[in-house]
């Protein structure tokens, strides 16, 4: 140990000439590359080379005029003056996806029936597990669900959901400012995804009028 | 430069204390052509002079509480660049069970809050006591 010690210690000024064993010496048994390290290579190359008389004026008149000072002035008064190109949220907004997946909904049929048969699919699928369904039969005989439930602190917004419905009753809709001031507000339930599938309804259908080609 | 003819275009389109109105609301002055009004009264703007992707605005109603939640669905997909469908012409998709737009209700009144949730059970049992004394 102390012979590579003293080793190390000396070729930090002698071997400095010889790159392959200071590397070798420095980073332990092997070397890594295929390629020589350049230790050559380095910032006070030129450092002992003596500077001319232009140089020495060229330098003196840069600090002297601020040059380099000026010179980034420039370009920040050209930035000042340049068109922004920083979105003014709320007044302008970010381009979305027809595919985007936000605030979810129940959708229904144009007859106003509600499309969720209770399969549970989308509750089977849901990686967070945030959906919550129990079903019954309704009086007419057809299956409905008596609860479903989304926790949307748990939702992780993946999409699954609305990729497993055969009926294409649960659906992530393009709204992303349900922000709250109570968890409690996020916990949605049948009704409230009801609502949100009646009012979203005129732009969920474009958006998929418009990605029919692709599902 | 841009910046300057922009500025001073607005100062056109709008007058003096419209503009300055607009500039402190909005912090920005912007000219275009009205593409629609929403029921609240949100206006939409559309220039194609802008840089990409800042071309379509809107001008709130309510200029001292600008609310993005108050942009109902028909314009929410024209303003997200999603279609270039105004709203009037999204009101074809609009179903006959559609109901009436609704800003963000959080820490109002008409905030959503789930029935039958920890202390909503106390209040709903009152109620139903309530409505039991008045049968």
């Amino acid at each position: 140990m102390s012979m590579i010690t003293s080793k190390f210690v000396k070729g930090a000024s002698s071997q400095l000439t010889t790159p392959q064993t200071f590397g070798a010496v420095c980073l332990g048994t092997r070397n890594f590359h295929s390629s020589k390290p350049n230790l050559h290579a380095r910032w006070d190359d030129q450092v002992d080379q003596r500077p001319t008389f232009k140089k020495i004026i060229d330098d003196t008149a840069n600090t002297f005029f601020l040059t380099e000072i000026l010179n980034g002035l420039y370009i920040t008064m050209g930035f000042f003056f340049a068109k922004k190109c920083t979105i003014n949220y709320p007044f302008e907004k970010g381009p979305l996806s027809p595919r985007f997946r936000g605030e979810h909904a129940l959708r229904r049929y144009p007859t106003g029936e509600e499309r969720c048969i209770a399969c549970k699919l989308c509750e089977a699928i849901c990686p967070a597990q945030a959906i919550t369904i129990e079903a019954e039969p309704r009086a007419d005989g057809s299956r409905r669900t008596t609860r479903y439930d989304i926790d949307m602190t748990k939702c992780i917004y993946c999409g699954y959901c609305q990729e497993a419905c055969p009926v294409d009753a649960i659906v992530e809709g393009p709204n992303f400012e349900f922000t709250t001031e109570t968890r409690l507000e996020l916990l949605y339930n049948k009704e409230k995804l009801l609502a949100n599938g009646d009012r979203w309804e005129t732009e969920i259908a474009s958006n998929i009028a418009a990605e029919y080609l692709y599902r | 430069m841009a910046e300057i003819v922009r500025y001073c275009k607005g100062v056109l389109q709008r007058g003096v204390k419209e503009s300055l109105k607009t500039l402190y609301y909005t912090g920005e002055l912007k000219f275009g052509d009205l593409i629609g009004t929403d029921k609240v009264g949100n206006r939409y703007f559309e220039n194609k002079e802008e840089i990409y992707g800042r071309h379509r605005w809107v001008e709130y109603a309510n200029r001292s509480d600008p609310d993005p939640t108050t942009i109902p669905p028909e314009w929410h997909s024209w303003i997200h660049h999603m279609s270039d469908k105004p709203g009037s012409e999204m009101l074809a998709y609009s179903p006959i069970y559609k109901r009436e737009h609704l800003a963000n209700p959080t820490g109002t009144d008409n905030a959503y809050m789930p029935t039958k949730y920890l202390f909503n059970i106390e209040q709903q049992k009152l109620k139903e006591e309530e409505e039991e004394k008045k049968h």
